[in-house]
């Protein structure tokens, strides 16, 4: 019984030691949901002695952390800049890139408008409030109502830099807390406008727009004009766990993963 | 508090809480926020004070344990909303330096306020760079120094005999409106021989002093004063360059910092990159007067690094057209280097640039169609067509320190229109001219914080055939800026 008892305390010991931590920074559009999902999915296939560490503070944090090895995975809804990895470089850290998923912000509509589509030029007018009613574009008379997310999003600020230029919202936009309230209150509202992610295109009572033609659907992501690739950044040499987790990430399951967040598989 | 985020994000993710393996240290999103969403939540006062009252609540339980909860499925989702306020202000003028390491927070003292929340200035921050340098060679039985580079009358300062000032600059950037930049430099003079009169004074000129409305990447259009980057070695800061002095062909066609518009981008069609400026050519202290010709850029590039499987890869072309090769404008005082137009009508580059890994290749084809004849206010001018290659491999032999070589080969239709290079000049005497010019450098540089801070030591053997000049020099460079 001793015996056993000892083998057991072995065990533990040799399994707490044999933890490891992966740490992942940047992007908050990954960090939020995504990325905390793949971890434990990717813990939950047989690698339950890896601990995650996850700070989702912005992109720009995912390449000074790469640096500075104080993260093993940087997240980032854009390409890496040159000076990024040049610096990355300057400091013995050769990173590779591994794109995982696009991101689609889709327009919405209340079901009853006339619209079917909108131009990227117009989406800019109507979220900075230079267009102000529907019958400046082509719609039934009615003062438009833009539905945004909240000022601390993160998605509040890159839709101003996807759609709008990075001009300010007009003051009388609405701020919702997320998707599913932005879809709730344009299906209410027949002025009313808002964008969602691309799970929230067909919530009942309001309608998808076209973009300068292209349908907001997954198999446009690469030309419709708000959808994003989106990357996990690591050494060229990553770690044991490192390397791991973008294999599952980049797997079926973990693309399977990816799908049901509401991202669209790579 | 990190182990009520960690509940708290795993609650919003749908997860089974446990802290032990998952730990979301920090998000950008909802830094502030405790709570799920509140269905309909309409933006009203009396609307937030419900919820931030259930907010207060629902914190309170979850600190105590962990809340299964079902998650929507948000993509760029942040489950929880709230209008706190959530400052991301930094600067040395807030007293706030973030930044991950000591050299971080030291480099981020020269942003004096950055807040990208502030609708009306995004950021304001200084800039600058100063880089020292030596050097000494020897051409046969000659040898040559810094020291006789000052002696030499040159306008650059030396600090004593060995340390020559190459480039100091101070100046400022900053952001505007979101899409506006404004940003300017100017030379400064630590010797105070390049002013109109003796006096010292810290200003030389203005090096580049710009506003830019940035639309977006593949729409940047830009008025001032500000250098003309044609060749690639030119499009390098020399803050980046990775040796010490760029190459004789792409110093010979270099029409200077000149006033003008140009417009550039990138991203086009995710692969096509372009500039196309417009330039008074007179080189001057501080802006164009307009009077003389002008010098046209054009570049389009290729961005092939999907293709390619490499980190970076473009292919460019660059076309310069100048009116006025050779012109000199009289209000620049005789003892400034700058002043002079290129002498060649047309130039041309053909650029490769690649990085991957540890790798490095820079290659550049120039072509310059020489000028015969007279500019106005200045002397009769000969120059045949030039031609040139430069090839720059490198690679990281170890963390932060990179082996750099060139070779360069250059050569023009008539015997002696090509002239040595800085340094090399001061022993070539007479006979500094000729009409093939080849030289092979290797170099380390280490990287003490990126660019910022290097250190970077070089060799280069070269021989100006049909010329007398045939010698090495070495040079060793502190290059700091910020």
């Amino acid at each position: 019984m001793k015996a056993i008892s000892t083998l057991i305390a072995t065990a533990a010991l040799v399994s707490v030691a044999g933890a490891q931590t992966l740490s992942l920074k940047g992007s908050d559009t990954l960090g939020a949901k995504l990325v905390p999902q793949l971890a434990e999915a990717f813990k939950a296939a047989g690698n339950k002695g890896v601990k995650f560490e996850i700070a989702a503070e912005g992109s720009t944090t995912a390449f000074p952390a790469l640096a500075n090895n104080t993260a093993q995975i940087g997240m980032s809804s854009r390409k890496v800049k040159d000076e990024e990895r040049t610096f990355c470089r300057t400091k013995g850290v050769y990173i590779k890139e591994h794109p995982i998923c696009h991101d689609m912000l889709c327009v919405i509509v209340n079901k009853n408008s006339p619209l079917a589509g909108l131009t990227k030029a117009q989406v800019s007018k109507i979220f900075t409030g230079q267009i102000k009613d529907w019958s400046e574009i082509g719609g039934a008379p009615g003062k438009i109502s833009i539905y945004t997310r909240n000022t601390s999003s993160g998605t509040y600020k890159d839709w101003q830099k996807l759609a709008m230029g990075g001009r300010d919202y007009p003051s009388s936009s609405l701020k919702m807390a997320g998707n599913e309230q932005i879809a709730q209150e344009v299906a209410k509202n027949k002025n009313g406008i808002g964008y969602v992610g691309l799970a929230y295109s067909k919530t009942p009572g309001t309608k998808a727009l076209t973009i300068d033609g292209v349908q907001p659907v997954a198999a446009n992501a690469k030309k419709y004009a708000y959808a994003r690739l989106c990357y996990l950044y690591a050494p060229d040499k990553p770690t044991a766990e490192a390397a791991a987790f973008l294999d599952f990430v980049k797997s079926s399951s973990g693309q399977a993963i990816v799908e049901k967040v509401g991202f669209i598989p790579n | 508090m990190n182990a009520a985020k960690t509940s708290l994000s795993n609650r919003m993710n749908g997860l089974k809480c446990d802290k032990s393996v998952t730990q979301i240290i920090s998000n950008h999103r909802n830094r502030t926020m405790q709570v799920p969403p509140v269905p309909h939540a309409h933006p009203t006062k009396r609307t937030m004070q419900s919820m931030k009252s259930i907010q207060r609540a629902l914190l309170a339980t979850s600190l105590l344990g962990c809340i299964s909860a079902q998650a929507g499925e948000e993509p760029m989702t942040d489950a929880v909303a709230t209008d706190a306020p959530v400052s991301n202000a930094s600067g040395l003028l807030l007293g706030k330096f973030p930044g991950e390491t000591a050299w971080d927070r030291a480099w981020s003292g020269f942003t004096l306020y950055k807040n990208d929340d502030n609708q009306i200035l995004q950021e304001f921050s200084l800039q600058g760079r100063l880089q020292v340098q030596t050097i000494y060679g020897e051409d046969g039985g000659d040898s040559f120094n810094t020291s006789d580079y000052k002696d030499a009358g040159n306008d650059e300062t030396v600090w004593g005999n060995d340390f020559e000032s190459r480039r100091a600059r101070f100046g400022f950037k900053s952001k505007w409106f979101q899409n506006w930049k404004f940003e300017g430099q100017i030379d400064v003079d630590t010797d105070g021989r390049d002013g109109l009169s003796d006096d010292h004074t810290l200003y030389k000129n203005i090096y580049d002093l710009y506003i830019t409305y940035a639309q977006s990447d593949a729409l940047n259009i830009s008025a001032g004063k500000t250098k003309v980057k044609f060749s690639r070695e030119q499009e390098i800061s020399s803050k980046e360059i990775l040796t010490i002095e760029r190459s004789l062909l792409s110093n010979t066609l270099f029409p200077g910092e000149l006033t003008g518009v140009w417009v550039n981008g990138k991203g086009i069609s995710e692969h096509w990159l372009y500039e196309l400026g417009i330039y008074g050519s007179d080189r001057q202290r501080e802006f164009s007067t307009f009077n003389q010709g002008v010098i046209v850029l054009g570049k389009i590039g290729y961005d092939y690094s999907t293709q390619a499987g490499l980190d970076s890869a473009v292919a460019a072309f660059h076309y310069m057209h100048n009116s006025e090769p050779g012109y000199k404008s009289p209000k620049v005082e005789s003892n400034y280097s700058f002043g002079t137009s290129p002498a060649f009508t047309d130039s041309i580059a053909l650029t490769n640039d690649i990085t991957h890994g540890r790798f490095g290749l820079t290659t550049e084809l120039l072509y310059g169609f020489g000028f015969t004849g007279t500019p106005e206010d200045a002397k009769a001018i000969d120059q045949s067509n030039v031609f040139g290659l430069t090839i720059i491999p490198s690679y990281f032999i170890a963390d932060g320190l990179q082996l750099v070589g060139r070779l360069q080969l250059a050569t023009c239709s008539d015997p002696d229109d090509l002239r040595v290079p800085r340094y090399e000049r001061l022993v070539a005497g007479d006979d500094e001219s000729g009409n093939t010019y080849s030289s092979a450098y290797v170099g380390l540089n280490y990287y003490l914080y990126g660019h910022k801070l290097k250190l970077m030591n070089g060799i280069e053997y070269s021989k100006m055939g049909g010329g007398d000049y045939d010698g090495y020099t070495l040079m060793s460079a502190l290059r700091f800026s910020f």
